[in-house]
């Protein structure tokens, strides 16, 4: 890596690179679980969730919800267990981060775990795996034995009063099971629809119980703000914007990446502020050789691109939003100028129609509808009425359905149909002149 | 009462209810097709959507309880765009079968495709195509491309008959339902996903191809297949019933009728129906010629002045007024006031029961007792073979007959008259909770001119005694209100449509 | 064939025609009475001269009810269900038997018990599978046949000793996925979906493998290969027996 660079901030993944890190006996020297044991001597439930508030942690599955928030949303008192379910599915388009937490040092995300657990007094601890990950879900499994022959796991953990079994439960090949309620539906050993909400999984959840579902790094990260306290992890990142009560900031350190055409793909992790030039050029190595860079998705699919000359801006929450776009996983998918952007939409709207549960009808009907468009202008045979054709779809999908899923197909597509329009209409056979005319 | 706005009407509601059920209930359409009121809400058909004040994006009505001070909008730019948006992603991949689908004339589809769907197709598009004529079941059809996944099948069969024969199957825009590899229902409430399938993806193998809607005539009624005297629909057409589906009543059947009621209609279609009067011409049982109308009333009149022979054997489907007319005429001599029918052994808990005499509780509350042996009557009554065995009715040895079926004519009548079937008569029923409920005469079925049996025995009652004042169908229901009321039976105010207009002038009575 | 002249009715009788005992008559003859479209005078009845006797269904059993008149129609195939196989075998029992602790609910184990099962049945979940997991899980066969469609990792047809799964979605396309889908294709002959005769190899695009900064990546089996050129998946493919 050259210098002058925006230096990366090694915490989630400080053992990527050490060897063997996935076994007790390698973690376990380096850190591993110190933070639970101090969660667990040292400090109530309550006082775990306080931590989490003040570090302004937001969910790293590609929503940015407050987590502290989301904690304090369980259902109290119900006489029901309450399930943390840890979201692992990560199916998203260019998303890889939490496949390297779970290989490499899955003692951390196992730990991240049974903190969080602990704050929100759950008993019971759902790792649901895409199934796709067999490698993560051997590596998981391999550490949960570990941890619990040397009683971290199960009954009185550590010798004290909090009992907590971890299981991983597989998921078997879709997306849309990344959907907290349609993550919730599989579990539960359904068809993976999402619900219709209220009521919110915190009230309502797995198994009709209180339910937290989180993403795996957004639970990595727990263990450091027990250790160092929220205000440290909150002085990280990106500060809340002053002005606006309300705004988070994006604090802590993130995972991201870099995928498709570029020089030297890969993952690495910084305090947000390093701008997606810097990350695309800096650490993805920039375009490959003789070509240039065209789009790039700041964060897996289901966000709208941005063009060469709008990446210096910030990898923040809010300030991809600002832009137009959003910072989603954190990991960039980037096309350079040999890419067919038609063909790119095709591509993309195949991968929504595919994943759609079938549920909704703008979504179960629209998602593969675009993609009939997109492929018949690819295909030479579109016209420019297709492009209005497309807004009117984009309109009728999007806000309209139980889950997001719809409003993610449009997302990226939309911007692309609007900033690359000279593209299809390149495309287009002319329209047919008036007779006569 | 906490209250919203729809539409600019400010509606009380109470609390729990949704936009849509609030709506319903004060008589504002909101269009749906997932939502039933008899299951659980859903939420993924999207038509329902409804611009709600303070809301960015449009809200489902079915789902969103009402608040105090919401302000709803059901023809704002918003909520019609939201609509017809869906409207159009519901077509985009619905064949175009209209002109071979029997769900033609009354599908949803249709009549909001028409209202507020676009006028044009934007969708040159090749369709995607699934399964079509699946048999699901014997009496069922499923077809995968019409149907709009609202999913109100699957939960009935999870909900309502508990027996979950069908699921969702695939996935995006592939999915469909799907059904137990065992390819039968096991309940016999199958057929009640026909009537909530919105469109004609599932139909009923029964009425396949039968009729348009269109030329139907539609008649509310009560099913007379068990006591439970489901409220129904019949469709018939051309002096045939060609269908029965269930209406709501809550008290009574909700929005359900079984499998075998709703296909219990057949015996009124029979080429064997008697559709004259008939009288025995010769002492040798079973040698029946045709007659004239008055001829035969003359001729009943005759022989019931001149028989010792009392009482009455009546199917417990006989109306309270028709059980009424027969105790009326035959009650003043001796003889025993009898009914029959069917019992079964199939009872649910839900619908069916075992008793299967449609007015088995109006024949006990006019002093009629159960038949248990073969004894003579005067009038005999039967609508159905089965009800009333054959050792019955010929024991009856009656001197008049009133028989639906010819196969049911006992060969040592005297004078027979043709029984119209449930579908071509007017009259009360008293169902096994002892409420009262009309069945009503289709016009289209069954065949020309049968007449009344309350008309022919006010006619023989007339005869018996000239003197008497002539009672009318209302008079009737009077004197019956009275009498079944100590039994705790209450009959409605009811008013039947007046007989129908014959269209053969017939032989003027009495010459002879 | 015509049906038989309907005979003039004897004087002083009632002057209507008889009931149809001629069984090529329609049911109910006569009036055609109501309804939008009939017009007086309209033709009496329908009945081609062709159809079967309504009367007496000659193939049928004996009706016991009216209802079974309304199956004269073209009755619906014989099913016969699948057998449900012995679940779970005894190599299994253990397994899934700790499966169902993990959960409140027995059915939640239905995901993890499938893998057990494809795995152990050859690959896929045949329908007598279906139902044998059905039965051990308290569920209805079709609730299992409605999440084995609903995931695109359990299969509903044999597939080949090696089952080439390559993805195509956005990074790994723009990294060459299409290229290893065609030489897929002229190696094996097969195109996505397809399983060749000797079972040796199926081939299928799938949906993101979260291996992106390795694209192109493709799974064989449960073994993924990652920066895979067309050259390498030659290779690979003669490799594999």
């Amino acid at each position: 890596m050259a210098t002058g660079l925006y230096p990366q901030t090694k915490v989630l993944s400080k053992n990527f690179d050490v060897p063997n890190a996935h076994t007790l006996a390698v973690a376990r020297p380096r850190g591993a679980y110190q933070s639970l044991e101090k969660a667990l001597r040292t400090l109530t439930p309550a006082q775990v969730t306080e931590e989490v508030k003040k570090s302004r942690l937001r969910g790293r599955g590609g929503a940015g919800f407050p987590t502290g928030m989301k904690w304090s949303f369980v259902a109290k008192n119900t006489g029901k267990p309450t399930y943390l379910v840890m979201n692992a599915d990560e199916s998203e388009p260019g998303a890889f981060k939490d496949r390297y937490l779970m290989e490499r040092d899955p003692h951390l995300v196992l730990e991240g775990a049974l903190v969080s657990a602990y704050a929100i007094e759950a008993s019971t601890v759902y790792i649901y795996v895409r199934g796709e990950y067999p490698h993560s879900i051997r590596r998981l499994e391999g550490a949960i034995e570990e941890a619990r022959k040397a009683g971290l796991v199960g009954k009185d953990i550590l010798g004290t009063k909090f009992s907590c079994e971890v299981y991983v439960h597989p998921g078997a090949g879709a997306y849309i099971c990344g959907e907290e309620t349609g993550l919730l539906e599989s579990l539960e050993g359904k068809r993976g629809h999402p619900r219709i909400k209220p009521p919110f999984p915190a009230v309502e959840g797995a198994f009709r119980c209180p339910t937290i579902i989180n993403n795996v790094e957004t639970l990595a990260h727990v263990p450091w703000i027990v250790a160092h306290g929220g205000e440290a992890f909150a002085k990280q990142g990106l500060p809340p914007d002053p002005a606006n009560p309300r705004s988070n900031g994006s604090t802590g350190t993130k995972l991201m990446g870099v995928s498709g055409q570029v020089r030297t793909p890969g993952l690495w992790e910084f305090e947000p502020g390093i701008t997606l030039r810097e990350l695309v050029y800096g650490y993805g190595g920039g375009p490959l050789p003789g070509r240039k860079i065209k789009a790039v998705i700041p964060g897996g699919i289901s966000m709208p691109v941005l063009l060469d000359g709008e990446l210096d801006v910030k990898m923040g929450f809010d300030e991809l939003v600002k832009v137009g776009s959003g910072l989603g996983t954190g990991t960039a998918i980037v096309m350079d100028d040999t890419c067919d952007m038609v063909e790119a939409c095709v591509n993309i709207a195949h991968f929504f129609g595919h994943e759609s549960c079938g549920q909704c009808t703008p979504c179960r009907e629209g998602c593969h509808w675009m993609e009939k468009v997109f492929r018949r202008v690819a295909e030479g045979d579109g016209q420019a009425s297709d492009l209005d054709l497309l807004e009117a779809l984009f309109k009728g999908i999007e806000g309209r359905t139980i889950c997001f899923l719809a409003d993610a197909a449009v997302w990226p597509v939309r911007s692309i149909v609007r900033k690359f329009r000279g593209e299809f209409l390149a495309k287009m056979t002319p329209a047919p002149t008036p007779a006569g005319a | 009462m906490p209250k919203l706005t729809i539409d600019g009407r400010v509606l009380e509601f109470a609390p729990g209810q949704t936009i849509i059920q609030v709506a319903q209930a004060n008589g504002i359409e909101i269009p749906h097709y997932c939502y039933h009121p008899g299951l659980s809400v859903a939420g993924n058909c999207r038509i329902c959507m409804v611009e709600v004040e303070k809301n960015p994006k449009p809200q489902i009505a079915c789902y969103v309880p009402a608040t105090d001070g919401m302000v709803v909008h059901t023809k704002s730019a918003q909520a019609t765009e939201a609509r017809a948006g869906v409207m159009e992603m519901l077509l985009v991949n619905h064949p175009l079968d209209c002109p071979i689908c029997d769900q033609a004339g009354e599908c949803k589809l249709q009549d909001y495709a028409f209202d507020f769907g676009h006028p044009t197709t934007r969708t040159p598009v090749e369709k995607t195509h699934l399964p079509k004529n699946v048999p699901f079941g014997a009496k069922i059809v499923y077809d995968g491309e019409r149907c709009i996944k609202c999913t109100r099948c699957v939960r009935f069969t999870d909900e309502i008959t508990q027996t979950h024969e069908l699921s969702m199957g695939a996935r995006g825009d592939k999915e469909l339902v799907i059904m137990t590899s065992k390819g039968e229902f096991t309940t016999p409430y199958a057929m009640n996903i026909i009537d909530l399938c919105p469109v004609g993806a599932l139909t009923s193998k029964d009425f396949r191809f039968e009729s348009r809607v269109w030329f139907m005539d539609f008649t509310e009624s009560v099913c007379t297949g068990c006591a439970r005297g489901c409220n129904v629909t019949v469709g018939a057409r051309g002096g045939r019933v060609l269908r029965m589906t269930p209406r709501e009543n809550q008290a009574v059947n909700r929005w359900w009728m079984c499998d075998a009621g709703r296909l219990g209609y057949g015996y009124a279609n029979a080429p064997t129906r008697l559709t004259g009067p008939r009288v025995r011409t010769s002492a040798r049982p079973g040698e029946f010629a045709d007659v004239g109308w008055e001829d035969a009333i003359d001729a009943a009149v005759e022989a019931l002045r001149t028989t010792a022979r009392g009482g009455v054997l009546a199917d417990a489907s006989a109306t309270l007024e028709e059980l009424w007319m027969l105790k009326a005429v035959a009650g003043a001599q001796r003889g025993e006031l009898r009914y029959a029918s069917r019992v079964g052994h199939d009872a649910d808990g839900f619908l069916i029961v075992d008793e299967k005499g449609a007015n088995q509780r109006g024949a006990e509350a006019l002093g009629f007792a159960r038949a248990t042996a073969a004894a003579p009557a005067a009038l005999l009554f039967v609508e159905r073979g089965d009800a009333v065995p054959k050792a019955l009715r010929d024991g009856a040895d009656p001197v008049v007959a009133f028989v639906t079926d010819g196969a049911d004519v006992p060969p040592t009548a005297q004078v027979v008259f043709p029984l119209p079937s449930f579908a071509e008569r007017d009259g009360l029923l008293a169902n096994v909770d002892g409420i009262v409920q009309p069945l009503r005469r289709c016009r289209a079925a069954g065949p020309r001119d049968l007449r009344a049996p309350l008309e022919i025995l006010e006619e023989i009652r007339l005869g018996l005694a000239p003197d008497a004042s002539p009672w009318t169908h209302a008079d009737v229901v009077t004197a019956v209100r009275g009498a079944v009321a100590p039994a705790g039976l209450e009959v409605p105010d009811v008013a039947f449509a007046p007989a129908p207009a014959r269209s053969v002038a017939a032989p003027t009575a009495r010459t002879r | 064939m015509t049906p038989p002249a309907i005979p003039p009715p004897p004087p002083g009788s009632d002057p209507r025609p008889r009931e149809a005992r001629d069984a090529n008559q329609p049911a109910a003859r006569g009036t055609r009475g109501g309804g939008y479209a009939d017009a007086p005078g309209a033709p009496v009845g329908v009945a081609p001269a062709a159809a079967a006797p309504a009367a007496k269904p000659a193939a049928a059993p004996a009706p016991a009810s009216p209802t079974d008149a309304s199956l004269r129609k073209t009755p619906a195939p014989t099913v016969t269900p699948p057998v449900p196989v012995p679940f779970p075998p005894d190599d299994l029992k253990a397994a899934c038997e700790a499966l169902i602790a993990r959960y409140p609910q027995r059915v939640a184990a239905l995901l993890p018990i499938l893998h057990l099962a494809q795995q152990r049945f050859d690959g896929w979940i045949s329908p007598e599978v279906e139902a044998g997991v059905a039965r051990y899980l308290g569920v209805s066969d079709p609730h299992v046949r409605g999440v084995v469609t609903f995931y695109t990792m359990f299969n509903t047809k044999p597939v080949g000793r090696h089952h080439v799964q390559v993805c195509r979605t956005l990074s790994c396309w723009l990294r060459g996925a299409g290229d290893l889908t065609r030489r897929l294709e002229q190696k094996t002959g097969l195109r996505p979906g397809e399983t060749d005769n000797d079972r040796r190899f199926t081939v299928s695009e799938v949906e993101c493998l979260g291996l992106c900064e390795v694209a192109p990546a493709l799974f064989v089996n449960e073994e993924a290969h990652v920066n895979v050129t067309p050259e390498g998946l030659d290779k690979l493919l003669d490799g594999l027996k």
